[in-house]
């Protein structure tokens, strides 16, 4: 003879079967499949973030001024055209620091085309000044201009045309995330509402028995919501916890992107949002599940007499 | 208490024009609280459909149907639990839970209603043992006999003392000492306030429990003293 312990708990009580009826192998399963790919999609999201920020503050902000016959008397005439040129940098508004390079600096930059013999060439080599800028800086133009006023020949190279190009490629994978992680969402709320409806068809007699016995719809909802919320919850939980070691391997090698000095100071460049994926996901994978059935469920019932 | 007015019923196929024939044809009845009634009619007559209706189940075609003072045509949505609870019903189609023992299936209505536990637990046991279910309180309705499963059946319509009891062939199914018992315990929740309406059409029965009776027949209901 089958038998069981009856309750003598109401918190134990499952009078709609929903233990069996809402399987917790298949949804778990799926929703960990889901939150897996939410979280690389939040991780590229936030990776493409914090690059672009890299690149805007870094590379995009450098000014790199060259300056031929830096000895020179400037235009001026009562000083030379380094000490002009420089004077102009350091009294413009938005430089955060102008430094000029050493002869050695210099010749180290250019040993790749011109050899280790650099210094007995007579090529003459122009000073090189590297400027650091501010974020707020846009125009650069009136700069180049008073500096070739001052020194003519002066060449002003801003890198920030190509950094704004990493930057709106940047940008563009955000968006992909973004919609990637929207495409999750109804994906996952799909999923929920298939093994809903699966329960619902399992359990249809049970439910009618209990509303007859008066039973809420609020009641019979949340039954089914919060069973379907505990395993979208456990789906979230395997799914991002899967998904750890994976963001652990894309913040490594994103490091020389980042231009972090070793793995271990990539995975600091990363917003701590990042890491508390396997707590955050759980908990929004459980409000899509609940919220999913819950409507689901109320739709259901209201269509009974 | 109850009370029928003007009310008729027809079952519509879907998509038909026509309309289809009555169940009941302008049915007027008024039971005030605490009364009781014997439902009777034949195999067919639309006696299990009636106490539809009075369980609002099923919502009538024409009239108006008021049950525990509430108009059922003009009622909430969300009034229909509160009222439900205080309907005790014995329908062939309200059947026990499957997957729930036969303690959990009586202590249902008193959960529902927020009852506690340990009252849940004291009144079940009592209501099982009274019905001499007491070696069955772990047992699935799977296991039990049709009589027993009858029996649990009327256990969880009366366990919450419903103000209105509904009862369709509530002896059918169990031998002659249970069919008696459970009348008796009908009769006495009678007797302790409640309304009870109870379908049958065995006449014998009624012979030995004489009492007012509503008789359906061809759709139209005629009330006996």
């Amino acid at each position: 003879m089958r038998m069981r312990f009856f309750s003598f708990r109401a918190a134990r009580f499952d009078e709609l079967g929903l233990r069996r009826a809402l399987s917790d192998r298949m949804v778990p399963f799926l929703v960990a499949a889901m939150a897996f790919l939410a979280a690389l999609a939040i991780a590229g999201w936030l990776g493409a973030a914090v690059l672009t920020r890299h690149w805007e503050s870094g590379a995009g902000a450098i000014l790199t001024v060259q300056l031929p016959n830096p000895a020179q008397p400037s235009a001026t005439g009562s000083e030379s055209r380094l000490v002009a040129v420089q004077a102009l940098l350091a009294a413009a508004p938005g430089i955060d620091s102008a430094e000029t390079l050493s002869d050695d600096q210099v010749n180290a930059l250019l040993r790749p085309w011109l050899g280790a013999d650099i210094k007995n060439l007579a090529i003459p080599v122009p000073a090189v000044i590297a400027v650091h800028m501010t974020p707020d800086v846009n125009d650069l133009t009136s700069l180049a201009a008073q500096l070739a006023k001052a020194a003519p020949g002066t060449i002003v190279e801003d890198q920030a045309a190509w950094a704004g190009r990493l930057g709106t490629l940047a940008r563009s994978l955000q968006a992909c995330a973004g919609l990637v992680l929207l495409i999750v969402t109804l994906v996952t709320a799909a999923v929920i509402s298939v093994a809903t409806r699966s329960g619902l068809a399992a359990r249809r007699e049970a439910i009618l028995i209990v509303y007859q016995l008066g039973a809420t719809d609020s009641y019979i909802a949340r039954r089914f919501a919060t069973r379907a919320a505990a395993l979208a919850y456990l789906g979230g939980l395997i799914g991002g916890l899967c998904a750890l070691p994976v963001m652990f391997l894309l913040a490594t090698l994103a490091a020389p992107l980042a231009a972090a000095p070793s793995p271990d100071a990539a995975i600091d460049l990363l917003p701590p949002l990042l890491w508390s994926l396997p707590v955050i996901l759980p908990g929004a994978t459980a409000v899509i599940g609940y919220l999913t059935t819950q409507i689901l469920m109320r739709q259901w019932l209201r269509r009974l007499p | 208490m109850v009370r029928f007015e003007s009310v008729s019923l027809s079952y519509r196929a879907l998509g038909a024009r026509s309309a289809a024939p009555e169940v009941f044809r302008d049915v007027n009845f008024d039971l005030p609280e605490g009364s009781f009634r014997w439902l009777l009619g034949a195999s067919g007559s639309g006696k299990t459909t009636l106490l539809r209706l009075m369980n609002i189940s099923l919502r009538p075609t024409r009239g108006a149907v008021t049950v525990l003072g509430s108009p059922t045509a003009s009622l909430r949505r969300n009034m229909l639990p509160r009222l439900r609870r205080q309907i005790g019903v014995i329908i062939q189609d309200l059947h026990l839970l499957p997957h729930l023992s036969a303690y959990d299936n009586v202590a249902l209505p008193l959960r529902l209603g927020g009852r506690p536990e340990r009252q849940v637990r004291a009144d079940v046991i009592e209501m099982l043992r009274w019905m001499g279910l007491s070696e069955k309180l772990v047992a699935l309705p799977g296991d039990l006999s049709n009589g027993e499963r009858q029996r649990v059946t009327i256990a969880r319509a009366v366990i919450g003392r419903p103000r209105l009891l509904l009862a369709d062939e509530p002896t059918a199914g169990l031998d002659p000492t249970h069919a008696e018992r459970v009348i008796h315990l009908l009769r006495e929740l009678h007797r302790l306030g409640s309304t009870v309406i109870i379908a049958t059409h065995n006449e014998a029965q009624v012979d030995r429990h004489p009492g007012p009776a509503l008789m359906l027949s061809q759709g139209s209901l005629v009330e006996y003293a």
